[in-house]
């Protein structure tokens, strides 16, 4: 994923949206139905028919995605497309409402489905921002190959730590212990931090200062690994955040989407059977 | 104390051991390499604990913050026996009896019973990295979601208008069922029953029926006589221009292209309409037509307008100059001279919409006192009423002629007479005939020369009409009928600004202003420098000279269409 998709066969899709949002909003402006702007003039049900449909057409990326046996035009375009129309149902649906909101299945529509496409609108932003950062910050290797590394590391810094005093011994041990990558929702979207390692780090470098003749070659091998250590452990953990945040938007997307759909069609069927 | 140290490694095959012998009083257990019971591994500390013999026996002690388990409870130190298990670390030491036969107080077999375990496994297992290791989940969300709005927002309310009653009770609930379809606020005069949706919705997937509108409006009015009925106001829903649940004001329908589609060309729609094209009150409105009287004997009125001055004379068969009552020099009357303002005869009505009606015994009497005779000040003619006005007259004479005692010189002795003194029969008649002459005279005096011709037009008896008449009078009271103006909001202009009295020396003067003395506040509905005034401001669409709308009504409702 890179920028290219949004500057696919030259903005096509863009233009598209652009089309409609301007057609949209001149007809808004000149339109004069004679009563306050809502879904139930001719204007408000022509926007309302192509806001659904286009909520339709969007979630219907979801198949098509998974679409690998007949796949129907190609994905680049339905992905373009997806985006620029997604954006567009902002102002669709908006001049549909006529402004008009309150607390009932109708609004609970409109917010769903702004939220769905704030969560899309940030999915975007991930893919574009995010791959290019987890490249520069893997530097060649995985995250696997470096939760491996930091286990070496952990196994060497132990032997050394066994040499030091208890108090350094209980604190590195207690840093090898505790550090974790990742963990929670909140957990995986925080930026890599160091803890507990960096505490170790300094208490063995204190020790270096005032420790005893024999030590310090230890000391100078365990600060060393500690420190490669405590590199590994804000890679990872930056590594991790990149991944969650382009993933974590699709657990608000596609629930949301779908939570979306049921209440657009609990909106018209309100709007029908009420009429 | 002589010690045997047995370090034991477990193997496929057995147990192996490795003794080493020591004796020393006090023994260091650790991960210092100088301890004698050396433990080398990390979790074990440099000087975990000590082992000595006392009196008692031997005994264990850790070192410092250590924790040692002496069958398997915490201890800082603990005597030992044969047989005991103390837990150093991922050590377990037993002591064990010395065999027989061998100098040694006490054999202490050591053994690495918890291996560090694999840092790579314990980080993988701690460590969660990617968002569906947290357990969030796409399918069940979405799931759970559709069903909560599907349940909510589709299934009870469609549950509550088909089950009877079920709807009913929810509305008991903080949210009935349905509420949450409503898509804005009702209007405030439908506020009182809106919380009961199928008052109006009354079948599903219907557009709101006029049987429900006339339910409670059955009276409204037409709004186009019914022979040039147009079918595109007759035939149409209410709620086609009535429009709900959008803003509190969609309800009546104001804009001006509503009306002006129509009436800017009427034509169109009735080839013999007599109705100006309108199409904005500033720039494509008529001159008023105010309503006037032309006759008031044959009730004749007429529409003149007021560009039309030839024409515009109201025949009210009043005499009224309004300038000489509003002269800046006053007016004289009983209590001297009296400076009026418009307001002492033209009264606000209740509702601040019109004015009332002038009275002559209420506006006028005050001045025009209806006196006759200087010999009783008090007496007064009625007003209004010309036969007994005339008896009055003739009564009041007829009484001064039979009591005698008049100081008129020309008037004959029997009237002279003194108070009391009887009449014979002659001079009856000649009394009667004096009182009768008295009469006359003095009918010519009031009615046909002063006090009723000041304001009416009198006709003195004839060969045809042997009576005195005064010509009935009707002033027009509102000469705008279709238009609404209310005079109370206007109260921030003078009278006089739109009332040209002041100068109105006739009582035919039409003193409706123009047009365009509206116009110097009032604009159309898209002027910018005026007052938006679209058509419903001062005209309404249901108009009460007209029957109702919908006569058929009762059928309408009991077929439903």
């Amino acid at each position: 994923m890179h920028e290219s998709i949004l500057v696919y066969r030259h903005f096509r899709y863009l233009k598209w949206a652009v089309t409609l949002t301007v057609v949209a909003i001149l007809a808004y402006v000149f339109h004069t139905p004679g009563e306050p702007a809502n879904g139930g003039t001719w204007l408000g049900y022509t926007l309302g028919g192509i806001g659904a449909g286009l909520i339709f057409w969007l979630a219907w990326f979801g198949m098509r995605k998974r679409d690998y046996a007949k796949p129907t035009g190609k994905l680049e375009d339905w992905l373009s497309a997806h985006i620029y129309l997604g954006l567009s149902l902002i102002f669709i649906a908006t001049l549909h409402s006529g402004f008009q909101f309150g607390w009932n299945v109708h609004t609970l529509a409109y917010v769903l489905m702004m939220l769905v496409i704030a969560s899309g609108a940030f999915g975007l932003y991930a893919y574009i921002r995010y791959p290019r950062l987890m490249t520069d910050n893997r530097r060649g290797t995985t995250l696997d190959a470096m939760i491996v590394e930091m286990a070496e590391a952990d196994r060497e810094i132990r032997e050394l730590a066994a040499k030091m005093s208890d108090e350094i011994r209980d604190l590195v041990f207690d840093a090898i212990d505790n550090t974790t990558i990742g963990g929670g929702v909140r957990r995986q979207l925080e930026p890599g931090r160091s803890g507990r390692t960096v505490a170790a780090i300094d208490k063995v470098r204190s020790a270096f200062a005032s420790g005893a003749r024999d030590q310090t070659e230890t000391s100078r091998r365990l600060i060393s690994l500690l420190t490669r250590k405590n590199e590994l452990v804000v890679r990872a953990r930056n590594d991790v955040m990149y991944k969650a945040m382009m993933d974590v938007w699709l657990y608000v997307h596609v629930p949301l989407s779908f939570a979306l759909l049921v209440a657009l069609v609990a909106h018209v069927i309100a709007v029908f059977f009420y009429w | 104390m002589r010690v045997r140290i047995s370090h034991l490694t477990r193997k496929a095959k057995g147990v192996a051991h490795r003794d080493e012998d020591r004796e020393e009083d006090i023994l260091r257990i650790g991960r210092a390499t100088d301890s004698e019971i050396y433990l080398p591994d990390a979790r074990v500390n440099l000087v975990h604990a000590t082992l000595s013999r006392r009196p008692g026996g031997f005994f264990i002690e850790a070192v410092g913050a250590s924790t040692i388990r002496h069958n398997g409870a915490s201890r800082s130190s603990a005597p030992l026996k044969i047989g005991d298990n103390v837990m150093i670390g991922p050590y377990d030491l037993t002591i064990v009896a010395p065999a027989a036969g061998e100098a040694i107080d006490v054999t202490i077999a050591v053994e690495l019973v918890r291996a560090q375990a694999d840092d790579l496994v314990a980080l993988r297992a701690r460590s969660r990295t990617s968002i569906e290791e947290t357990g969030l989940r796409k399918r069940s969300v979405s799931w759970a979601l559709s069903i909560v709005v599907f349940v909510l927002f589709i299934a009870l309310p469609i549950a509550g208008f088909f089950i009877p009653g079920l709807n009913e009770w929810s509305r008991k609930l903080p949210v009935a069922f349905d509420h949450s379809w409503d898509s804005g606020p009702a209007s405030d005069s439908h506020k009182f029953f809106a919380g009961d949706c199928s008052a109006c919705h009354q079948k599903a997937f219907v557009q709101v029926r006029d049987s429900a509108c006339l339910a409670c409006h059955a009276k409204i009015e037409e709004h186009a006589p019914h022979d040039v009925k147009v079918a595109a106001l007759s035939e149409e829903r209410c709620a086609h221009c009535h429009k709900e649940h959008t803003h509190n004001d969609a309800i009546i329908v104001r804009a001006q292209g509503f009306c002006a589609n129509c009436h800017v060309d009427l034509k169109k729609f009735n080839s013999k309409s007599t109705v100006a094209d309108i199409g904005d009150f500033f720039s494509q409105h008529a001159e008023f037509r105010p309503t006037v009287v032309k006759a008031v004997e044959t009730k004749k009125f007429e529409r003149v307008s007021l560009s039309d001055k030839a024409n515009l004379i109201e025949q009210s068969n009043l005499k009224f100059p309004h300038d000489r009552h509003l002269s800046e020099r006053g007016v004289r009357g009983p209590n001297g001279v009296r400076q009026l303002k418009c307001a002492d005869c033209h009264e606000p009505d209740r509702g601040g919409v019109g004015l009332l009606p002038i009275e002559m015994t209420k506006h006028c009497a005050d001045c025009h006192q209806l006196t006759f005779d200087p010999r009783a000040p008090e007496r007064k003619l009625p007003h209004g009423d010309v036969a007994s006005a005339v008896g009055v007259i003739q009564d009041f004479y007829a009484g001064l002629a039979l009591r005698g005692q008049i100081e008129e010189e020309s008037a004959p002795a029997s009237v002279r007479r003194r108070v009391g003194q009887p009449l014979r029969e002659e001079e009856k008649k000649e009394a009667l005939a004096w009182a009768e002459t008295k009469a006359k005279q003095q009918m010519e005096i009031i009615l046909g020369t002063s006090l009723c011709k000041s304001c009416h037009i009198v006709e003195p008896p004839s060969a045809q009409n042997p009576s005195w008449r005064v010509k009935p009078v009707k002033v027009v009271n509102v000469w705008m009928p279709k238009a609404i103006f209310v005079h109370a909001k206007h109260s921030t202009v003078d009278c006089t600004h739109c009332h040209d009295a002041p100068k109105s020396t006739q009582s035919s003067d039409v003193l409706m202003p123009s047009i365009n003395t509206c116009r110097e506040c009032h604009g159309g509905e898209n002027q910018a420098s005026r007052l938006p005034s679209p058509c419903a401001m001062c005209h309404v669409f249901h108009r009460q000279d007209l029957g109702p709308m919908r006569p058929d009504f009762k059928k309408t409702a009991a077929t439903g269409n």
